[in-house]
């Protein structure tokens, strides 16, 4: 049944990890949707997923204030940097090279990545993700 | 948590497409999660980012991680308008969202959560658990169906529920004294809710599958089909030759109106009966 939308909310959570406490309570409580059955249909869903990926959420919440969710593939900056192996809070500014990352893997995230990038093209959602490495200090090698 | 525990949280707003660069610098910066509220319906030149976190990062770290992801995002660091530092105190975000609940009246009908009291002893209640994605039982179709059960059904008539979702129609008639009931559903897990929700609100009787109905489906006296007008009109026939008295059906716009008249036009039925609310209309024909 076609239901009416009032709107959407996008937040990140650590995969498998959603709980009441922020971000899930204040963004969701005030709008009534029901936070302990969105915390176990996340954790269901994302129990598999890397617990240290926050894991983007698209939540579509309903005139009746039932709701549906999707979830996303994280930030193209977070999957560089967990393939290139840098650790948090690396992000010197101006510093020119900080790793290396192999083109395979920029394929890879480039294929993940696609859904987001409104691009069916392969090679057109490479050249993003390497250019976001780049422009993170990453060497593309292979 | 504990209940003295406050939080902290970094609200930066900056031009839309800025959004994923700035999720990745609180990622970086290791927030507990982030939210972005498209239901404020802000505008869309702009959007908050809001970044949670026990302890706020300190100022300069804050600005090399901000200005580190999005220049690899290929932003300059102006896209960001403004960055606002806030305290969220604990609350009991899980009571918060009951308090939003109010029970739904339809004719002799309230339905409301388990948890909300209904101090309204002339009332049917039926307590429908606000569910994920199956509805709440007040969407404005169960209403319309609920207030043709409500004016048109006969204590004891035998009943059948096409597209049960939350079971709620079912059950309604369950309370209205129907024992020959039977609801379906294709949705496997709406079956599950409705058989929970059926044993909840005492309703028994009520026989469950999870199908669609077919040539080999008993007639019913009083049926409901709160389905979709993509669906109702194919099974059309297949709806009147199952209903004995009554066939009401709803999940239908009013633009859809044309549609369902011309279709019953066309098998010699002049004299339904149409209701609307919202956007919606119900369709109930006397067969």
């Amino acid at each position: 049944m076609a239901k009416k939308i009032e709107g959407y909310i996008k937040l990140q959570i650590p995969a498998g990890k959603a709980n009441p406490a922020p971000p899930i309570g204040p963004a969701l409580g005030q709008h009534g949707v029901n936070i302990m059955e969105f915390c176990k249909a996340f954790n269901a869903k994302t129990q598999n997923d890397d617990p240290d990926m926050k894991i983007p959420v698209v939540i579509t919440v309903y005139a009746d204030r039932s709701f549906t969710f999707e979830t996303k593939t994280p930030p193209a900056g977070d999957l560089l940097r967990k393939a290139a192996g840098l650790p948090k809070g690396s992000g010197k500014p101006n510093k020119e090279k900080v790793g290396t990352i192999s083109r395979d893997k920029i394929r890879e995230i480039a294929e993940k990545k696609m859904p987001d990038l409104n691009t069916t093209n392969i090679e057109s959602a490479m050249r993003t993700i390497e250019g976001t490495a780049k422009s993170m200090g990453l060497i593309v090698e292979g | 948590m504990t209940n003295s525990q406050t939080w902290h949280s970094l609200e930066i707003t900056a031009a839309p497409e800025a959004a994923e660069a700035i999720e990745f610098a609180l990622n970086s910066l290791d927030a507990l999660g982030t939210s972005i509220n498209h239901l404020r319906k802000a505008n869309a030149e702009s959007v908050t980012v809001v970044g949670y976190f026990n302890d706020l990062p300190d100022d300069q770290r804050f600005q090399d991680e901000l200005h580190y992801a999005l220049r690899s995002y290929d932003f300059a660091d102006e896209i960001v308008s403004t960055v606002v530092r806030g305290e969220i105190e604990n609350a009991d975000w899980l009571a918060e969202w009951k308090k939003h609940w109010k029970p739904t009246t339809v004719g002799r009908f309230v339905i409301a959560p388990p948890w909300f009291e209904v101090d309204e002893p002339d009332k049917i209640v039926i307590r429908i658990e606000p569910n994920m994605a199956f509805g709440t039982g007040t969407h404005e179709t169960t209403q319309l169906c609920l207030a043709e059960i409500d004016k048109f059904y006969r204590e004891g008539e035998s009943f059948l529920d096409v597209g049960t979702g939350t079971g709620i129609l079912a059950i309604a008639a369950a309370k209205l004294g129907a024992e020959d009931l039977f609801a379906c559903d294709t949705d496997a897990d709406s079956i599950n809710i409705a058989r929970e929700n059926a044993a909840s609100n005492g309703a028994p009787t009520i026989k469950f599958d999870t199908a669609s109905i077919s040539e080999e489906t008993p007639s019913y006296e009083f049926v409901c089909a709160n389905l979709t007008i993509d669906v109702i009109l194919p099974m059309l026939d297949l709806l009147l030759s199952k209903s004995n008295r009554m066939l009401v059906m709803s999940g239908i716009l009013s633009e859809q109106e044309p549609m369902i008249t011309s279709a019953l036009n066309d098998r010699g039925i002049t004299d339904h009966r149409i209701e609307r609310l919202g956007e919606w209309i119900s369709v109930t024909v006397a067969v």
